[in-house]
């Protein structure tokens, strides 16, 4: 768990590390642009403060397939390009539970503790679908977005790690300009031969997150 | 970790304070759009008039959200924007938001999946622009194949022959390191980490503002310790953002 929050902790202070670089980029590159001499109230579109970055934390359940379903908790960060596309890099943690043959058997086992930790990440392209409105009440109006999302990665479990595919979608609610609610639906899809034969393993996961615009 | 915590949080929170005093543009056509969101879906429900000044708060992607004299927020795109004047008068230059060519960028961001001699490929890369002409990248990408998983960290230097192209072609050339771990189901074989060196050519096809698709290729040499170095070939499509 140390081990885990010291990642969390790591990627998001590398990333709020990476926008402060980039904000003072942009304003190195303003100074050079404007020139002293003239009027100070020259607009420049560059010093206006942008939000196109956004990192969060999730938290919900991983069905593993054959070896039940449980917990899962991570972190992604994501970089929206367009008004509808964005790419997000994520890193999520799980450990998998016991197949029906272990638990049927009594005392087999076909993992050790540690080959049951369930650690993916992944690179991914998301679409922004449907936009819209949410009305709580006659005071609050909240702007949301469902979203499709697709890309690959890596799943380390049982000792190896599966080249992965993830593919779902999500609803993002936004509670003011910076502060995101989403709830997420994906698929991991990766070949294995834990249980022995290889098959394609579908891994569905179903989370709930906040997330910061910065 | 308590302090790595409160660093973060720190670093996280000071952001606001580089925010500037608000720059305002007039509007220059009979009027323009607000929107309640920063997007086309999002419902136009005000307009600012012309004559009217309004405040250029915060921009995402390429929408500005901007405040009415009156107070009222709302979210114009830049292309209603360029239909503003500045207090000096000019109209205002947001062409550099829309170009197709990187405009004044100097970071990228990219993602992208491929063949690595014949395993699945995931890469994940930063890039530092220098001029038009040279930048830099940091990859790191996992091989993922049948028998073995290998985890490459490079640094390369890129060079654009032909910037102005909208289809732009790049060279490139670097160094790096490739790890190989063995997969569990064979017998027990050692894990080794061999220098690399790669060159290889790309090209960048333009989707939207400031974001490409992107084809490369890449020979890489490994200088293993056994008595023949190793060559892979690499071939890789993704996406790219600038920012």
């Amino acid at each position: 768990m140390e081990n885990w929050f010291k990642r969390v902790f790591l990627a998001s202070a590398l990333f709020a590390c990476a926008g402060t670089v980039a904000a003072q980029q942009s304003e190195g590159g303003q100074a050079h642009a404007v020139d002293p001499d003239l009027e100070r109230q020259e607009i420049n579109i560059d010093a206006i403060d942008s939000e196109d970055f956004e990192i969060g934390l999730y938290y919900g359940i991983l069905s593993i397939e054959d070896f039940g379903s449980d917990t899962v908790a991570g972190i992604r960060a994501a970089y929206h390009v367009t008004e509808t596309v964005f790419m997000e890099a994520a890193y999520g943690m799980s450990e998998a539970g016991e197949t029906s043959f272990e638990v049927l058997s009594g005392s087999a086992q076909l993992l050790t503790d540690d080959q049951r930790d369930f650690n993916y990440y992944n690179v991914s392209v998301g679409l922004n679908i449907l936009p819209g409105e949410t009305f709580i009440g006659s005071r609050w109006a909240f702007n949301t977005a469902l979203y499709v999302i697709g890309g690959i990665g890596s799943t380390e479990f049982a000792d190896d790690d599966h080249f992965t595919i993830n593919f779902g979608a999500g609803y993002r609610l936004l509670f003011n300009d910076w502060l995101a609610m989403h709830v997420d639906v994906r698929d991991h899809l990766f070949d294995s031969d834990i249980i022995g034969t290889e098959k394609t393993v579908h891994n569905i996961e179903f989370t709930a997150g906040f997330s910061v615009f910065f | 970790m308590f302090k790595a915590l409160t660093a973060c949080l720190l670093l996280v929170l000071t952001f606001p304070i580089y925010a500037k005093e608000a720059q305002q543009v007039q509007v220059a056509d009979p009027y323009i759009d607000l929107r309640t969101g920063p997007g086309k879906g999002y419902p136009k429900f005000y307009v600012a008039e012309q004559g009217h000044w309004i405040s250029l708060l915060k921009r995402k992607t390429s929408w500005f959200k901007v405040r009415l004299e009156n107070g009222t927020e709302g979210w114009v795109s830049d292309k209603q924007l360029i239909k503003t004047l500045t207090p000096s008068g000019k109209s205002l230059d947001v062409r550099k938001l829309d170009a197709d060519s990187l405009g004044d960028s100097h970071w990228g961001l990219g993602i992208s999946g491929g063949d690595f001699g014949g395993a699945d490929l995931v890469s994940l890369h930063i890039t530092y622009i220098f001029t038009e002409n040279i930048s830099t990248e940091l990859t790191l990408s996992q091989a993922l194949g049948t028998f073995s998983n290998n985890h490459l960290y490079d640094i390369s230097l890129q060079h654009r022959a032909f910037p102005e192209w909208k289809v732009s072609p790049y060279f490139t050339l670097g160094a790096g390191q490739i790890r190989t771990d063995p997969n569990a189901t064979l017998v027990a074989t050692e894990d080794r980490t061999d220098d690399t060196f790669h060159v290889g050519a790309g090209v960048e096809i333009p989707l939207a503002r400031r974001f490409a698709l992107r084809v490369e290729y890449r020979n890489y040499l490994a200088l293993t310790s056994r008595d023949d170095d190793e060559e892979i070939e690499q071939w890789k499509i993704g996406l790219n953002a600038y920012f």
